[in-house]
């Protein structure tokens, strides 16, 4: 049916002890068994040997019931070539040859136990042969499976296998750390292909926002200009051109200290003054949106060891988020205190939180979920916290969300004293 | 060379021939399916092996042979004549069958009439029936080997018990290709047996002609002492319990195509015959030229009979054809008391198989529970308990009551509308058998009879 399949575990195995256990018995029952016909044979001679002995002085009459004893062993032949003769004292003549074959069915017969057991030892050496190789072959079998999954497209990784054979086990654990590195790699991969993905459009943007900036001036300069020589009922128009343009210079230098950052200066930065300029600062757009702006820092704070311009760019970056979380009225509180050697600087607003599944995008630049959002604060804001060498977490949930930005206060080499 | 070790050799060759020609145990790619009805895959030639050498078992050659030696032609009237109208039956369901894609007639009629609890019946009795029928197996075949050997049986029956096991473990597939091994076998070893007798006895004329001159009551097919009724009554039960048995139905089940199945049924009859055949110029030859043999149990008879009536050789591919029928019908019955047991009685198994690690744990189960069902029943055998046998026949016959109706009656199923009728024919059959001390073959027949009624009535009276 299958002739040109090479033969499985399990049946060489099965070959392996099969042999094994016939060979075992073969070798026992033939051993007992030839050692039994010689000293059957021995015995039997040693009879013949008395009986020839006691004959030889016996009437013929009397030596028939003699040789009747010697049956078993020995059978009449009177023809027979190279029989043994025993003799009675009076001539008659007896010729007897050795009955091997009653003999060997003696011992058979004897040792017909061992002969069923030999074959009962067989059929269990097949049926453990069998288990055995069901050990064997079921971690590859399963290994075979993850292979084929892996194949089409499945991650899998394969279960630890109670009972099985640590070599075995070795090979599972390999291939579910092969599996493991595989996907980071490809996690890797992924991150790798979006951060390119970003730096080019960085770029790109970059190279629009300078020849933009440059236009904008011009154009700042020249309504200046203008607003001198227009009647007063025109104004209004002007202060709205004003004010877009405002709005467009700063979206277009947001754009650029994304693409191309400024690298920060270090200096000791005082939280205290950080963060009331940070309210000052954000004191308008709370108000007109009923929103509640509180704050406090820990005694003892240290000071940060940063860039004080672009740490407020933080700060006032995630202060407006919160703001325009919460357009119907809320609360916004920061937070500064020790954490080790770091300052952890937190905002906390009462809004509706971030979904789960926007989470990991809005440090992403570009991405927003508001109509007149840029997409860039929270890229920015990232962007600068690790040029600190601090950490930004998000904490979010339907009713609040935290972010906390970590920054250390001691430069980088200064940090173990 | 003595003929003890030769009769051991051939027990020796047969283990081998099973062992590597069995094949694997544990299948590569295995799952329930392939476990159960081989992936309803099996072709012609192995399923006709299997169902014949599942079909012949130690009991049935021995007990017609010795029923045969005993009492002539009503051995026949009264035993393989019902076997055969069975036979007759089941090319009526193949099709029914093969269009659910059950994986044991269990599920089939649990899902067949959307009732678990069915299925849990019927489960449990099939797991009562075929335990108590491989003691009988293990029994038969043990006192054969003790008497050949002169060894004790329980040492002979754990031979039989291992060649059970063995070709079980590997599910269907391994029990369908150590059946066609064994089908051989029995064929071969019943033919060569029944050659020889027939050739010292001359002819069948001429063995029917001593017959006639010696015990012409035995060429009678109606027993004298039964009435006709009782004869026909008893032929009819034999029929539906065997037209019923799972052990056949499962069997359609695994065929690859439905023009195989049909295939085999038509094969099988024909191989069927000509052992029963064989069978039959065994018996009546043996009692031309050796009546009078008599023991206490029919196997002591049968072994005695033939070890004097038989030259060695023959005597022995004799012998070796019961042990063949032996160990085919108690694989087949083991695989499905595990399959019931495991899969019919687990409510969380499905049908289809699981990711592979479940499927790998759920078929490892499977080969624990048909190595301590088969385990039990080796026990249960070396017990001379009296009832061990009227239990075999009874949970035989529950197994019909479960099966015949839905098998061969029912047309239409009504959803939930069997466990009522079903319960009541099964507590009439307890009454009729525990109290009343009717013969449970007979008391099969009002009980299905009662069951038809309860489930066919209410809709002749409904709109
Ligand atoms: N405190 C907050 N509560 C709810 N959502 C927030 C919060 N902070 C940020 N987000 C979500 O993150 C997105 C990205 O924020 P990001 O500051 O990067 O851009 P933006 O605020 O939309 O635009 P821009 O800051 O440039 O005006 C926002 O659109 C908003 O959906
Ligand atoms: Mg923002």
């Amino acid at each position: 049916m299958r002739s040109s399949r090479p033969l499985s575990i399990e049946t060489r195995i099965k070959v392996i002890l099969t042999a094994i256990a016939m060979a075992l018995t073969a070798l026992t029952v033939g051993t007992a068994l030839t050692q039994g016909f010689f000293e059957r044979a021995g015995e039997a001679r040693l009879l013949l040997e008395t009986a020839r002995s006691a004959a030889s002085g016996l009437p013929a009459d009397h030596v028939e019931p003699l040789l009747k004893r010697l049956k078993p062993f020995w059978k009449e032949a009177p023809r027979a070539q190279g029989a043994e003769t025993v003799r009675s004292a009076d001539g008659q003549e007896w010729r007897f040859v050795l009955d091997r074959a009653a003999i060997w069915n003696a011992l058979v017969y004897r040792q017909r136990y061992v002969l069923v057991a030999g074959l009962i030892g067989l059929l269990v050496a097949v049926e453990l042969a069998v288990f055995l190789a069901y050990s064997l072959t079921r971690p590859m079998k399963i290994l075979a499976w993850g292979c084929e999954q892996m194949r089409s497209g499945r991650w899998v990784r394969l279960p630890t296998l109670s009972r099985t054979p640590y070599e075995l086990e070795a090979l599972n654990e390999a291939f579910n750390g092969m599996v493991d590195d595989l996907k980071r790699w490809q996690e890797f991969q992924k991150q790798a292909a979006r951060v390119e993905r970003l730096a080019a459009l960085g770029s790109v943007a970059a190279a629009v926002a300078h020849e933009v900036k440059n236009p904008l001036a011009s154009m700042r300069i020249h309504l200046d200009l203008l607003r001198g020589r227009l009647p007063e009922k025109e104004k209004d128009c002007l202060e709205i051109l004003g004010a877009e343009l405002d709005r467009l210079n700063q979206t277009v230098s947001q754009l650029l200290s994304y693409a191309r950052p400024r690298p920060p200066l270090f200096g000791p930065v005082d939280v205290r003054d950080l963060l009331s300029w940070t309210a000052s600062m954000t004191s308008t757009p709370c108000r007109l949106a009923a929103v509640n702006l509180s704050w406090a820092v820990e005694e003892g704070c240290p000071p940060i060891w940063g860039d004080g311009p672009q740490l407020k760019q933080v700060m006032l970056n995630l202060v407006l988020n919160a703001v325009a979380a919460q357009p119907n009225g809320g609360s916004v509180r920061l937070e500064a205190q020790r954490s080790g050697q770091n300052v952890a600087l937190r905002v906390e607003d009462a809004g509706p939180g971030i979904p789960a599944e926007l989470l990991e995008r809005i440090f992403d630049p570009f991405f927003t979920t508001r109509p007149d959002g840029t997409g860039l604060g929270l890229s920015i804001v990232h962007r600068i916290v690790e040029g600190h060498g601090g950490r930004i977490d998000v904490e979010s949930t339907g009713q609040k969300t935290v972010f906390s930005v970590t920054l250390p206060t001691a430069p980088p080499g200064k940090k173990e004293s | 060379m003595p003929f003890l070790l030769l009769q051991i050799l051939v027990f020796g060759a047969y283990t081998l021939a099973l062992v590597f020609l069995a094949g694997e145990a544990f299948n590569w790619k295995e799952d329930r399916r392939l476990f159960y009805v081989g992936g309803n895959r099996l072709t012609l030639v192995p399923m006709v092996g299997t169902f014949v050498a599942t079909w012949m078992s130690a009991a049935s050659v021995l007990g017609y042979t010795m029923w045969l030696y005993a009492d002539g032609y009503v051995a026949f009237t009264g035993s393989v004549n019902g076997w055969l109208i069975g036979l007759l039956f089941m090319p009526f369901i193949v099709r029914k069958l093969r269009a659910s894609r059950a994986l044991s007639l269990p599920q089939w009629l649990g899902d067949t009439f959307g009732d678990r609890r069915l299925r849990s019946l019927s489960a449990v009795s099939l797991i009562g029936a075929y335990t108590f029928y491989m003691v009988i197996q293990f029994r038969a075949f043990g006192t054969i080997v003790a008497t050949l050997l002169d060894i004790k049986v329980i040492v002979a029956s754990a031979l039989v018990y291992l060649f059970v096991l063995y070709t079980t473990f590997g599910g269907l597939p391994s029990v369908a290709r150590s059946d066609t091994l064994n089908l051989a076998l029995i064929l071969g070893g019943v033919l060569l047996a029944a050659g020889n007798l027939l050739k010292r006895a001359g002819s069948l004329a001429a063995v029917h002609a001593a017959i006639a001159e010696r015990a012409p009551a035995m060429l009678h097919p109606w027993s004298e002492g039964w009435s006709p009724l009782v004869t026909t009554l008893m032929m009819l039960s034999w029929g539906l319990g065997v037209a019923a048995n799972p052990q056949y139905a499962v069997r359609l089940l695994s065929a690859r195509t439905t023009r195989d199945a049909y295939g085999t049924l038509a094969y099988s009859s024909l191989i069927i015959g000509a052992i029963y055949a064989g069978l039959t110029v065994l018996g009546l030859s043996a009692f031309v030229l050796f009546p009078g043999v008599r023991a206490a149990s029919d196997e002591l008879a049968f072994t005695r009979l033939f070890s004097l009536a038989l030259p060695p050789l023959p005597a022995l591919a004799l012998f070796l054809a019961v042990l063949a029928a032996a160990v085919s019908t108690a694989n087949s019955q083991l695989l499905l008391a595990a399959c019931s047991l495991c899969y019919d009685l687990s409510p969380r198994e499905g049908r289809n198989r699981g990711d592979l690690v479940t499927e790998d744990r759920f078929l490892f189960k499977n080969r624990l529970a048909i190595a301590g069902i088969a385990t039990a029943a080796l026990a249960l055998s070396q017990f001379r308990l009296p009832g061990v046998l009227l239990i075999g026949r009874y949970s035989w016959t529950v197994v019909a009551i479960c099966f015949f109706l839905p098998l061969y009656v029912i047309r239409t199923p009504r959803p939930r509308a069997l466990f009522v009728p079903l319960s009541a024919a099964l507590l009439l059959h307890l009454f009729l058998t525990v109290f009343l001390g009717i013969l449970p073959e007979l008391a099969l027949l009002p009980a299905l009879a009662l069951e038809g009624l309860l489930y066919f009535w209410p809709r002749r009276k409904g709109p």
